[in-house]
């Protein structure tokens, strides 16, 4: 009988040291509009950008939020608003940042494009704004925008532009810039190393094309360019970015068309790069951090991809010549639209609005 | 009763009629494309393609157009007293204007893009409308609506 107890309640132990968090969940800021991208100052400060076209400086010690004056205008509909933003290489000496945004096409008025600008902000404005990048990718609505924005080691920006949805096929041809990863200046000129300046048919900003909806783009220490996108129904992948390359979206793929049609019978072509991994059913990638910080030993070096539809974070990991995953954080329940590694190594999500969060994970020391 | 249920499957069979037409318009508009861009299109692909559209976007086609058609036949009916002109002629159009309403209200519900990637060029969306005239033709044969 002793025995049978002793056994139970080690199995109790066992059980609940298996499942027993190692993190701890602090919801900072709740009601949040439509939050969508933060890029982190330092401990106690962040920029959070909501796609409703506010921009905020969070004051994480202060517990408060405050408006930035100075922003454009932009096209708040469907996926399309004011949305990632980044500081500047040198953003301590500078103070510059910048951001991307869907607004009304220069040419088209009743479409909309991305946008890439850039300011100075100066306490809770935003000054010398300057668009040095206006996408050629005028669609109906603001779908698929991609928009994101990361930094190559050499300076150089690169801009994650969306297929449009309705302009997919436009992703395998270079005379536009819908499904393309793009790469220019900090002024917005354009490198004189791209991968395609050479060629009178394409446009000479384009890095990659063949993309879908980039939601996820970041660059590592080492300089390599990682990226992930939504596929359609299944597909969602995890690449990794290499000038002049065709990443295939939609003559290949591994999902089908929320229709149910098949969108393309094959899923690899000669010429057409495969992705490091990819997701079926799709878990709708939303945003990726490469981990670097020392708060979860354990997790360093692992990609953290947020996620809307599983409304969790993937951890994923290479495993010998694998990459595995594991799923974090499902006990939040919420869709993850973002996540952002602060200065201390803990782990900021953005939960998708309305009635968005701002959302702290940090080890659980008790 | 009987002639009810004759009505509802008549309604159901144009439904399939109109989503066999219509379903290989996607097929097709996607091989075509592949094919432009020199990817290897083989006779076993489309039809490959073909069966497996059929069953994945088939299902919420016929749905789809089950609905609209439910809507349309019985207005088609109602209103048929004050066509001068042949009422096969106005069932068709009626059929027709099921599926047009189906694929705008497709658009304009569903985040205003378009689901159905046949429907993205005019051409597609004729074509999808014709599909529609078609079955209505299909319905009045089987179904013999009483004309005046």
């Amino acid at each position: 009988m002793k025995m049978k107890i002793f056994i139970n309640f080690f199995a109790l132990f066992v059980v609940f040291n298996i499942y027993a968090k190692d993190y701890k969940v602090d919801f900072l800021f709740e009601g949040l509009k439509d939050p969508w991208s933060m890029a982190i100052i330092d401990t106690k400060h962040a920029l959070l950008n909501d796609l409703s076209g506010k921009m905020q400086l969070v004051d994480f010690e202060a517990g408060s939020i405050a408006n930035i004056s100075g922003i454009p205008d932009v096209s708040y509909a469907a996926q399309g608003g004011l949305s990632d933003i980044i500081l500047d290489t040198d953003f301590e000496s500078t103070n510059r940042i910048f951001f991307s945004y869907s607004a009304k096409d220069p040419k088209q008025k009743n479409k909309e494009t991305l946008y890439v600008a850039t300011g100075i902000l100066n306490e809770l404005a935003l000054e010398k704004v300057d668009v040095i990048f206006i996408a050629n990718s005028p669609r109906r609505v603001p779908q698929h925008m991609g928009a994101k924005l990361a930094f190559l080691p050499d300076e150089t920006l690169l801009i994650a532009n969306g297929d449009g949805f309705d302009h997919r096929e436009k992703a395998q041809f270079l005379d536009n810039h819908f499904g393309k990863i793009i790469r220019i200046n900090k002024d917005g000129t354009i490198p004189e190393d791209n991968p395609f300046v050479n060629d009178a048919t394409a446009l000479s900003d384009i890095y990659s094309y063949g993309h879908r909806n980039m939601q996820g783009l970041l660059v590592s220490d080492e300089g390599i360019v990682y990226e992930h996108e939504h596929g359609p129904r299944g597909g969602d992948e995890l690449n990794i970015i290499k000038p002049g390359k065709n990443y295939g979206w939609p003559a290949i793929t591994y999902g089908i068309d929320y229709s149910g049609a098949k969108i393309s019978p094959f899923t690899e072509m000669d010429g057409m790069e495969q992705p490091l991994k990819y997701w079926n059913p799709s878990i709708a990638p939303s945003g990726m951090v490469l981990y670097t910080g020392d708060a979860f030993p354990a997790w360093k070096n692992s990609f953290l991809i947020s996620a809307l539809v599983t409304k969790d974070v993937k951890r994923v990991y290479l495993d010998g010549n694998n990459y595995v995953e594991e799923t974090l954080f499902s006990d939040i329940g919420l869709r993850i639209r973002n996540i952002h590694q602060t200065a201390d190594g803990n782990l900021i999500l953005l939960s998708d609005g309305p009635d968005g969060k701002i959302i702290l994970v940090s080890p659980d020391n008790d | 009763m009987i002639r009810f249920l004759h009505y509802l499957l008549a309604i159901l069979l144009t439904a399939l009629v109109i989503t066999i037409l219509a379903v290989p318009i996607t097929t097709f508009s996607n091989m075509i494309w592949l094919n432009s861009i020199g990817m290897p299109i083989s006779l076993s692909i489309i039809l490959n393609t073909l069966v497996s559209d059929w069953l994945g976007l088939g299902i919420p086609l016929l749905i789809v157009f089950f609905i609209g058609l439910n809507i349309a036949m019985p207005v088609a009916f109602i209103t048929k007293r004050f066509i001068k002109f042949d009422h096969k002629i106005w069932f068709s159009i009626a059929s027709s204007v099921a599926v047009a309403v189906a694929l705008v209200l497709m658009i304009e519900l569903l985040f205003k893009t378009h689901v159905i990637g046949g429907t993205r060029l005019p051409l597609g969306q004729v074509l999808h409308v014709t599909a529609g005239y078609l079955g209505g033709i299909f319905f009045c044969r089987f179904f013999k609506p009483k004309t005046d």
